[in-house]
This record gives C-alpha cells, structure tokens and sequence, in this order.
C-alpha cells in the first residue's frame, strides 16, 4: 500500500491556463500555484488520506493509518490553441477518480473537451540518447509481450521491423510484427527509473521526487511528444 | 453524467475495464439523519485472479465524512487479490459533514490492480477506472 512510483496521466486541451487555474479552484481549495518558465504552471496539494487494510489482525488491533498524500495537476502551453494536462498522484486510484473529477469540471463548467494523449514512442526512441534507454515493452496484436532490458533492442528481423513506426492500424494489420508498449528510461538529473507508457501514462519510480525534479522530468518527455505532434501536423 | 445513490461500470459502458466490474453505492442514499454505509464492489471475471487492488473513495464537496474522520479528504482500502469468478465487496461508514453545508456531495470511487503479479521484471502499469454518483445531505 505505501507508495513507490509518482504516475502521471496526459491529456491535451484546449483550455487557458486561466481556465485551468479557474477549474483547478473548483476543485481543492487552499492549493499552491507555481509557474516554471513560461509554458508550466502547476497547481499541488496534499490529500489527508486513510488507509485500511484487509480484515486481519494487524488490522483490528493498529487501525487505520493517515497519510499526507501529495498531488497535482500541471498545465503545459503547446502553442497559442494547445495545451497539455498532466495529473499527477502517487497511487493509480487516486489518479483515476482525479483525472474523472477534473475532466468533468472542464467539460460541464467551462465546455472544454480533455482528450486523452497518446505518446509516439517509435519516434520518441529515435531521439533517445543511448544512456537514457533503460530498456522496452514490445507488443503485437496475438497478444505476445516481449521485455528488453538493458537498452538492448532486438535486431531488425520481419518481427521487429517497424519498432520506430506509431501507426497502430499498421501493427493490427500485422498481427504479428512488434511495436513499442513502453519505453524504460532513465531521466533528470537523478537518472530516475521511468516507464512511459504508449497510452499517455508515465511512473517514476521514485515517490520522493521534488516537485522540480518532476517538472524536469516532464519537459524531457515533452520533448518526445511535441517532436511525434510536430511529425504528425507535418 | 453523474447518477444517484450508485454507480456501475461494466462492458458495454465506455471506459469500462476487461472483465472486470465495479460498482458503488451508499445506503441509506439520503445521509440526512446521520450515517450510512458505501459499498464498493469488484467483480473478478477473468481466468486468473488480479492483484493489488486499491480502493479509493472522495467526497467531491467534502460534505461526507469518510469512515468517522472528519479530517481525512480520502479514504484508501487494499486488498492482496480478487480470484477469478469472486466478488470483493467492501464496506466503510459515511457521514454527514456538519461543517461544509451543502444539499448534496458527490462521492468518487477509483479503482486499480494489477492484472498480473508477474511483476519483477516487468512492473508494468496498474489498469484503473473510476466512477461517481451523489447522495443527498438534506
């Protein structure tokens, strides 16, 4: 139950940062601002959460347990009718009731739509620099898996062929042929255990993780997508 | 859209997860005259057990005390594994939270497991889903 990984879930928007700041007060109260350069802003907390375990002994006789549990939301410029939305929690439930919360308030109080972003990661290992590479998920339409690790990519047989290609129509009519579910990644100045996952997700296997050091992280990933959108508008 | 007193989300509903149903609900749904429960429960559909499973539950409003503390803002309960075919329901107390007055709250249930515990060398991603409905205070 206790933390081990920061997951961050991304979405792309076509809100202000003033609606995201407006929707964000409609949501928690008394939560802090911080803005970085000028394309982030980002809006934390901390929930007051408790935990109960399954009915055991521990259990009956320890309780419950509170916990100062930290979370966020971050608001990403891409250009002038773009922006991303990044939700940030330290447990995948959190996340999951956050980010359906918040969508609402933007969709119901302010009509703008939250579309769930999904990272082009055939591109994205192609701007890799070969130390960040930690290793792979490879995925094909039989539902076979295949984990690399060690930065090692298998070689360039039938198989494993279009690992840089992001078109999933392609790999559905080539059920056989692998693309990439996930890239394992060592990023920021800590060289921190990251997955990045094709559909939008990203863990950091560090909870401790400073605020900064997080939002560090995010511009390395960020420059992974806007280098896919740039391709795609391309 | 938010419904009242439960919530479902099962195949064909969209977001739904694979073989896997969660639903929630508070009994009495009107918390006027002091407490109730909130039930979450998960249906195991698959050929194999799914591990991990965290439950998460929010009061929107913060309107509903969570399992007799007022100062908690969310409530977490976990459970090592669901085998195939069984139900895990889980119960905890809700209350009315005299200090925020308000009609209504609305209370959001997350789930997420793993639907594997093959984990060492593939850590993989818990899959997750969540759903809502609101209960009357008044």
């Amino acid at each position: 139950m206790l933390p081990i990984s920061l997951i961050a879930s991304w979405f792309r928007t076509s809100a202000t940062s003033e609606i995201f700041k407006a929707a964000l007060d409609e949501y928690v109260e008394g939560a802090t601002v911080e803005r970085y350069e000028t394309d982030i802003q980002v809006i934390h907390w901390r929930e007051n959460t408790v935990f109960t375990f399954e009915d055991n002994e521990w259990s009956k006789n320890e309780g419950s347990l509170l916990f100062d549990n930290r979370r966020a939301v971050i608001w990403k410029k891409v250009d002038d009718h773009n922006s991303h939305l990044i939700f940030l929690s330290l447990f995948a439930s959190s996340l999951a009731h956050l980010t359906r919360s918040v969508t609402q308030i933007f969709e119901t109080s302010y009509g703008v739509e939250v579309q769930p972003l999904e990272f082009k990661l055939g591109k994205g290992l192609v701007k890799c620099a070969p130390y960040v590479l930690a290793g792979a998920e490879l995925t094909n339409f039989h539902n076979d898996k295949l984990v690399f690790q060690g930065g090692i990519l298998p070689p360039n047989e039938d198989f494993f062929d279009h690992l840089e290609d992001d078109d999933i129509e392609f790999f559905r009519q080539h059920p056989h042929k692998f693309y990439l579910s996930k890239l394992y990644l060592r990023l920021g100045e800590l060289m921190t255990e990251t997955i990045l996952s094709r559909e939008g997700l990203l863990i950091l296997n560090d909870p401790d993780l400073s605020l900064a050091e997080v939002v560090g992280i995010i511009y390395d990933v960020e420059d992974v997508i806007s280098e896919s959108e740039r391709s795609r508008s391309a | 859209m938010t419904t009242y007193c439960k919530a479902k989300l099962s195949y064909p509903t969209p977001k739904h997860l694979p073989a896997v149903d969660l639903s929630a609900e508070a009994r009495p749904c009107n918390l006027a005259k002091g407490s109730g429960t909130h039930t979450t429960t998960i249906s195991n559909h698959r050929s194999g057990s799914i591990h991990n499973i965290d439950i998460c539950v929010k009061a929107k409003a913060k309107a509903v005390i969570l399992d007799g503390k007022p100062g908690a803002t969310e409530y977490k309960h976990g459970c090592a594994s669901i085998r195939s075919g069984m139900q895990y329901p889980h119960s905890f107390p809700i209350s009315v939270n005299a200090a925020v007055p308000s009609q209504s709250d609305e209370l959001v249930t997350g789930i997420s497991f793993n639907g594997s515990s093959y984990t060492d060398t593939n850590p993989g991603q818990a899959e997750s889903a969540s759903i809502g409905f609101t209960v009357d205070l008044i």
